[in-house]
């Protein structure tokens, strides 16, 4: 549309200013979180054990990954869908104990909380997995990148994995099929290893990349589902 | 997700200001609306907002709308465009339109709601709104290029 014509509806439909406005904000205000207090606000709710875990699981990574050969990468890409299993533990808390209406019923909706602790806890793995990576690197012998995105992408696999069986399997078998989605991508992390142990990144590169791609695409589309799936049961 | 309500404020009472042609009335109506939606905690932060507003303001109006008789806008009201032979004409080609085309000229284009929530609002899909938001801007300027 036009700038002009645009110009001249916004005049035609011009209403004389409102008197009463200024003393009726002054009145009504009311506090909105920002996305960031949002985020720390909800993180508090986070168990402790999420975090206390999640530290152990990277501690533990880089333990067992201090051998200093060429497969180190591979052993600490097989151990980060624990660290996903982590994040669908918490994901799923409120369902797997039948919360979810009483927190719909809240006045922080539940869609803003999970999604506000999903990001405390994303960010703390990301943040995590973003030491690791120059790490293992250098421990390797792989470009930093490399390292991360073979890090990224079994996480990214199962948090995808984990969103999809947590919104199909209810209660405390969600958990337990995530579980045993995040043991199935170790296990074929694992495998991986066997298979190629002398690693030559230049080669294995464009596959690493389409991975990564690949599981970012289903990671952000099993969160787009279960985010609408949260929305529908408000409406419900 | 945090609703600038200042911004809002100014859209919903114009918006009233449109279908009650009363700033004093539109302004009570608009106040109305805000007091309902800050009273209801269910709403908020849903991303719902918006049409929480729009659908309690439109119902407000349509019940003061059957209280009383509306009185024609003054012609002093309606403040100019910069270009005052468009807005002349641009006036009496809106007169011309069926009232829920200027609404809906006024939700779109003024107000800048979104389409989304225009589709709920209304109940039609999105392909219908467009279709139907292209005809009336496209017989708009098809008259003003006329005139």
């Amino acid at each position: 549309m036009d700038r002009k014509l645009k110009t001249a509806l916004d005049a035609a439909f011009a209403a004389p200013p409102p008197e009463r406005k200024a003393s009726f904000l002054r009145a009504h205000r009311r506090r909105e979180l920002g996305t960031v207090e949002l985020i720390l606000t909800q993180a508090g709710y986070v168990r402790w054990w999420t975090w206390a875990g999640s530290a152990a699981l990277f501690a533990f990574i880089l333990a067992l990954a201090s051998g200093r050969e060429p497969g180190t990468v591979w052993t600490a890409s097989a151990l980060t869908p624990l660290l996903a299993l982590i994040a669908a533990a918490e994901w799923g808390r409120s369902r797997r104990y039948g919360m979810e209406e009483l927190e719909l019923a809240c006045r922080m909706p539940l869609r803003a909380a999970l999604l506000s602790r999903m990001a405390a806890v994303g960010l703390f793995h990301f943040a995590l997995l973003g030491l690791a990576a120059p790490v293992l690197a250098l421990w390797g012998g792989a470009g930093v990148f490399e390292t991360g995105a073979s890090l990224l992408t079994p996480y990214l696999l199962t948090a995808a994995v984990g969103m999809e069986l947590s919104r199909r399997v209810r209660g405390q078998w969600g958990l337990l099929a995530c579980a045993a989605a995040a043991f199935m991508v170790c296990a074929l992390g694992v495998l991986s290893r066997r298979a190629r142990r002398n690693l030559i990144w230049a080669e294995s590169g464009p596959v690493l990349w389409t991975a990564l791609g690949l599981t970012l695409a289903a990671a952000a589309l099993e969160l787009i589902k279960t985010i609408k799936e949260t929305e529908e049961l408000r409406w419900n | 997700m945090a609703l600038d309500i200042e911004e809002q404020y100014e859209r919903i009472y114009r918006y009233c200001y449109f279908r009650l042609r009363d700033r004093h009335l539109a302004e009570d109506v608009t106040q109305e609306t805000f007091l309902r939606w800050l009273s209801s905690d269910t709403y908020r932060d849903t991303g719902q907002t918006i049409r929480y507003l729009y659908t309690i303001a439109r119902n407000l109006c349509a019940d003061e709308g059957r209280r009383q008789d509306f009185e024609p806008l003054p012609e002093d009201m309606m403040s100019d465009s910069g270009d005052p032979s468009l807005s002349l004409a641009l006036r009496d080609e809106l007169e011309r339109l069926s009232p829920e085309d200027r609404e809906l000229l006024l939700l779109r284009v003024v107000n800048e709601v979104p389409v989304g929530v225009l589709c709920k609002l209304y109940g039609v899909s999105r392909f219908a709104l467009y279709r139907r938001l292209r005809g009336i801007l496209r017989y708009l300027r098809e008259r003003l290029e006329g005139a």
